[in-house]
């Protein structure tokens, strides 16, 4: 299989998890994701036709529950809230 | 650029699509958890359960009567549910997102949309074709401290987390914003009628849309509040294209926000990235398959669709093809106008009056139906008197009108009405006199015993059938009769 | 003198009842032992109202008040259960002071039996690692050698049984981390079927593979509360539309009567130690009348990076959700910029594997490779449950060792990520295929524990249990 290293561009998949990582461990953590993403490519060895009909780990079907409000105790969840305003919680800005 | 004119809109060819996010506010529960779907005027974060907020460990359930909804809609816009549905995560960082992903459908990747295909239809008869429709959960509402420039920080209520929204894709087969205007009305129409929403509350339906000129580049348009908006933005945004090309400027390819208060539409800054959404199929859900049972049993709980009611109406009701459109199409209008025929049986005046009286003074005074005191048994009411009353079309129109803009309250215009016979004062006073000349014994009795006076009333009631104002009667028999015996 | 702590859930259960002792009094002797075992850091929080609740479950019992199947179980649970109003942390600086306001399902289920949350376990930060030594509480030892690891991810669980700290233990198993630390501790670890137990309350980590399960010093105490746990939850739309599962060995069940081996699971990478206990075991079974048969399965050389593919692409979406908005760190500075704040939270609050594993997981998913690696990795596992659903029409049961290995020396693997993937073999095709894995001691080498893996088609728990208590059985004749 083919190496794929050089497609890979740590800060850009960084920025899309949302992880800071900071200069000191960048390098180490490139050689590490490099090395275990050149090992999942094994499985591309395997010629088999991709199935698109997706599947999923669940045999069931049609499970859904009845259309029934119900309230919780919205304080217990506030609680664990870091930063508030009032009821509200907030958030640094967007952009 | 605002004053460029568009004047001629039928000179460059115009492609309009539009995005439409409707909640489906007649749930009683959010689209995966319990909480109540009733989330307006609540304080802040107190509808809210650890499913909706994303706690750690919690698990999607879908709401059953969400599926049917939405399935309602489809059929409705014969739209094909696909046979297999799965759900699938929309991943991106936003702070209204409680999991920082989005459960939705997706169209590739191995899914499907929740529909395919569908068709909505304008007065014009110009067909508005449906590209796909998808069921999937709101976001929270964002609020600023102070204003969205200054604030330092979003304020996030979580309250409407959850809730159940339809999005509905067309294809850009509007070709101005007006069509883009009547298509939106229409589907409203369809949904308030379909009884899965009532797009009137604030926020309840929302809209983005696309547009492009002469087979050019598309821009979107986000951040539109209400349909009217939706004409004005976009009017806003082929003016500025049209000046752009007219100059030999390449109309860009990106996403503008409406901004309702200066009317124009503004760039959002550029992205540095593409967005990479990572859909994946959800693995907390199972899959939905669509069977004929389901259909069927859906298609028993659709009510009547505005195509076949406006051809019932003229068929069997005998209302001109005009009255029938604009009934039919409006969920208010044509109930007050079932309504109303529960009551009497007379489809063709209270059609008119409906289109011809109440939507026009609606529409001079910017209203709607809610906004007026008259209900379908006062209208059926005053039909039927006037029919018994023989009075004048004008005067008719006119008390209507009064009725209609509250001038007169309902007792009011029916006294009125009654009168309107008696005008012909010279008749009653004809059947008086002759009643106190044929009676001239009775006459004698009234001058021992006043109470005779109610025989005499008796006497010109039963001639005049009882249609006249008998406090007006007895006042002039009085009168008569003791000038008479003086 | 035997302690108390040294005894099985199911003989303490006929003390309590005879009234013979007070579960407020075991508690604290169950206190104490943890106390003195502190070293081998089994768990990250006590539950503080622990001897009033014993004493509740006493006074029922005094009264003669009908109790529970669990009364007066202590029962430790892995640190990715949501316990309402007790810290359930993962393992993560991320949650080291979240308290979740709700219990998981299977918390009110053994609630409601009566049982007694005794603590919460440590593990490897959200469920991502085989050693708990990538905990942010330290790494847990293993009881019977302290240089080396309980296993994980369920180590905490796995060591406080072992350790008699605690009776009865959940854990959780994604690709094996009940029947790891099971096979390096010396008790026994169930991954029970898909479907079988809700997961609503346990911390996702790959939503598809993980299910719930249980860790015992006896196959009794193991059936008895996996027993209390399973069935249908309205909640979960994954599980088995089943009620009142009851795996009882009160009557004597069924036995396997054909076994199947795997080439690929038991040639190569076996320790000598492992492949000498594992190779005794099958002469037990043979004992038993059991017909061993030998079978390939090539598609399981792709197991280890199917698993992971799938588990890191999932995880990389679970673990989105921590930003420090809702709950969990918090930060005083970086509030300019939502993108930067949640990039630093999230830098600061994760460690070094989960951040790999997010990334890891952000790139299989990314536009490009989505197909490349996630939808080829569904395609496998869907030839591996196939390939699985055929054996089992022939065979009852597959067996193989639990782990390649005894339990590693401490910082021996964790090092190299890699590495500690690959000894993950022989337990990840069960998480792919959904189906049952139980895990018993089977004897020792280097006087380290070793363990036996048993696999079932789906909701065939109660055959590996039966066919392991047989296996005890005959084991215990030969030993004496």
């Amino acid at each position: 299989m083919k190496r794929i290293d050089k497609e890979i561009d740590l800060e850009k998949l960084a920025r899309l998890a949302r992880i800071q990582i900071s200069k000191k461990d960048k390098k180490r953590i490139t050689k590490d994701i490099l090395e275990i993403i050149n090992y999942f490519n094994k499985i591309n060895e395997l010629k088999i036709g991709l199935s698109y009909k997706f599947f999923h780990q669940s045999a069931l079907e049609n499970v859904w529950r009845e259309d029934i409000p119900k309230n919780f105790e919205a304080n217990a969840i506030l609680d664990q809230v870091p930063n508030k305003k009032g009821r509200y919680l907030r958030s640094p800005k967007i952009g | 650029m605002r004053e460029l004119e568009v004047k001629t809109l039928s000179d460059m060819s115009i492609k309009i699509g539009l995005e439409v996010h409707c909640q489906l506010t007649k749930l009683k529960s959010k689209l995966f958890c319990p909480c109540s779907s009733d989330y307006r005027d609540k304080e802040p974060n107190t509808n809210i359960c650890p499913i909706c907020m994303g706690l750690p460990g919690t698990l999607p359930t879908l709401n059953k009567e969400a599926l049917f909804y939405a399935l309602k809609v489809c059929l409705a816009l014969n739209s094909e549910p696909n046979k297999r549905i799965l759900f699938f995560r929309k991943n991106y960082y936003y702070p209204d997102l409680p999991k920082n992903f989005q459960i939705t459908q997706y169209d590739r990747g191995g899914g499907v949309p929740f529909s395919s295909g569908g068709v909505l239809k304008l007065s014009s008869g110009k067909e508005i074709r449906i590209r796909r429709m998808n069921l999937e959960e709101d976001p929270a509402k964002i609020f600023y401290e102070g204003s969205i420039t200054s604030s330092r920080y979003s304020l996030i209520d979580y309250n409407r987390a959850g809730i159940a929204l339809l999005e509905i894709v067309t294809e850009p087969d509007m070709s101005n914003p007006k069509e883009a205007r009547e298509f939106l009305e229409r589907l409203k129409g369809l949904l308030e009628h379909l009884e899965v929403s009532e797009p009137d509350l604030e926020g309840a339906m929302r809209c983005d849309a696309n547009i492009s000129l002469m087979d050019g580049t598309r821009v979107e348009i986000k951040n539109i509040s209400s349909f009217k908006e939706v004409e004005k933005a976009l009017n806003f945004e082929i003016a500025r294209q049209k000046a752009l090309i007219s100059k030999g400027i390449k109309v860009k390819r990106e996403t503008r926000h409406w901004d309702e208060a200066r009317r124009i539409t503004v760039s959002l800054r550029e992205k540095e990235e593409e967005e990479d959404y990572r859909y994946f199929p959800e693995p907390d859900l199972v899959p939905i398959a669509i069977n004929e049972e389901m259909v069927k049993q859906i298609i028993l709980t659709l009510p009547e669709l505005p195509e076949k009611r406006e051809k019932r109406y003229v068929k069997e009701l005998g209302l001109s093809e005009t009255l029938a459109k604009v009934i039919a199409y409006d969920r208010d209008l044509m109930k007050l106008f079932e309504d109303s025929l529960k009551y009497c049986n007379l489809p063709k005046k209270i059609g008119s009056w409906i289109v011809n009286d109440i939507l026009a003074y609606l529409n001079r005074k910017n209203l709607t139906l809610k906004d007026l005191n008259l209900d379908a048994n006062k209208l059926a009411k005053l039909a039927e008197y006037s029919e018994e009353y023989k009075v004048s079309d004008k005067k008719l129109k006119e008390l209507l009108n009064e009725l209609i803009s509250g001038k007169k309250n309902f007792l009011e215009v029916l006294k009125t009405l009654k009168k309107e016979e008696l005008v012909q004062k010279d008749e009653v006073l004809r059947i008086v006199d002759s009643v106190i000349k044929s009676n001239s014994k009775a006459l004698e009795d009234y001058r021992k015993n006043k109470k005779v006076l109610d025989y005499f009333m008796g006497k010109v009631m039963e001639i005049s059938k009882g249609k006249i104002d008998a406090k007006e009667v007895r006042n002039l028999l009085k009168e008569k009769i003791e000038e008479i015996i003086k | 003198m035997k302690k108390l702590y040294h005894l099985p859930y199911h003989e303490l259960r006929r003390k309590i009842f005879d009234k013979e002792i007070k579960v407020k009094d075991y508690a604290q002797e169950i206190l104490e032992r943890i106390k003195e075992r502190k070293d081998i850091n089994a768990f990250i929080t006590i539950n503080e109202g622990i001897l009033e609740e014993a004493n509740l479950i006493d006074n029922k019992i005094k009264e003669g008040e009908k109790v529970g199947r669990l009364a007066g179980a202590l029962i430790a649970i892995k640190d990715n259960i949501c316990t309402k109003g007790i810290r359930t942390t993962c393992a993560s600086k991320m949650l080291s002071n979240y308290i979740p306001p709700y219990d998981a399902t299977v918390i009110e289920r053994i609630k409601i039996e009566d049982a007694l949350i005794l603590g919460k376990t440590n593990m490897d930060e959200f469920a991502m690692g085989s050693t708990t030594e990538l905990s942010y509480f330290g790494p847990t030892k293993n009881p019977l050698d302290k240089e080396r690891v309980a296993g994980g991810s369920s180590g905490g669980s796995g060591a406080a049984v072992a350790d008699h700290q605690a009776p009865l233990a959940l854990g959780a198993d994604t690709g094996g981390s009940v029947r790891c630390p099971a096979s390096f501790c010396g008790i026994f670890g169930l991954k029970p079927t898909y479907g079988l137990v809700s997961r609503y309350g346990l911390i996702s980590y790959a939503n598809s593979l993980e299910q719930i399960g249980p860790m015992a010093k006896s196959l009794k105490d193991l059936s008895l509360l996996l027993s209390c746990i399973s069935g249908k939850d309205e909640r979960d739309s994954t599980t088995l539309p089943l009620k009142d599962f009851n795996f009882s060995f009160e009557k004597k069940g069924k036995i396997a009567k054909r076994v199947a081996i795997i080439k690929e699971l038991v040639e190569e990478g076996l320790q000598r130690g492992v492949r000498e206990r594992f190779y005794s075991a099958l002469e037990i079974l043979k004992d038993m009348g059991i017909k061993i048969s030998e079978l390939s399965l090539k598609i399981l050389e792709y197991a280890i990076p199917c698993y992971y593919i799938i588990a890191m692409a999932e995880a990389s979406s679970n673990l989105a959700r921590y930003d420090g908005l809702r709950y969990g760190l918090k930060l005083k500075e970086g509030m300019e910029n939502f993108s930067l704040y949640i990039s630093k939270i999230r830098g600061e609050g994760f460690g070094d594997e989960v951040k790999r594993r997010i990334i890891l997981g952000t790139f299989i998913l990314s536009a490009g490779y989505y197909e490349q690696f996630y939808i080829k990795a569904q395609a496998i596992r869907k030839i591996i449950r196939k390939e699985f659903d055929r054996i089992f029409k022939e065979y009852d049961l597959i067996i193989s060792p639990t782990m390649p290995s005894i339990a590693y020396k401490l910082g021996e693997k964790s090092k190299d990520p890699l590495e500690m993937y690959l000894g993950d073999i022989e337990t990840v095709s069960a998480n792919l295929a959904g189906i049952p894995a139980l895990s018993l001691p089977c004897g020792y080498s280097s006087n380290m524990p070793v363990g036996l893996q048993l696999m079932g088609k789906p909701l065939s728990e109660g055959l590996l249990l039966s066919t392991a208590q047989e296996f005890e059985r005959i084991r215990g004749e030969n030993f004496e």
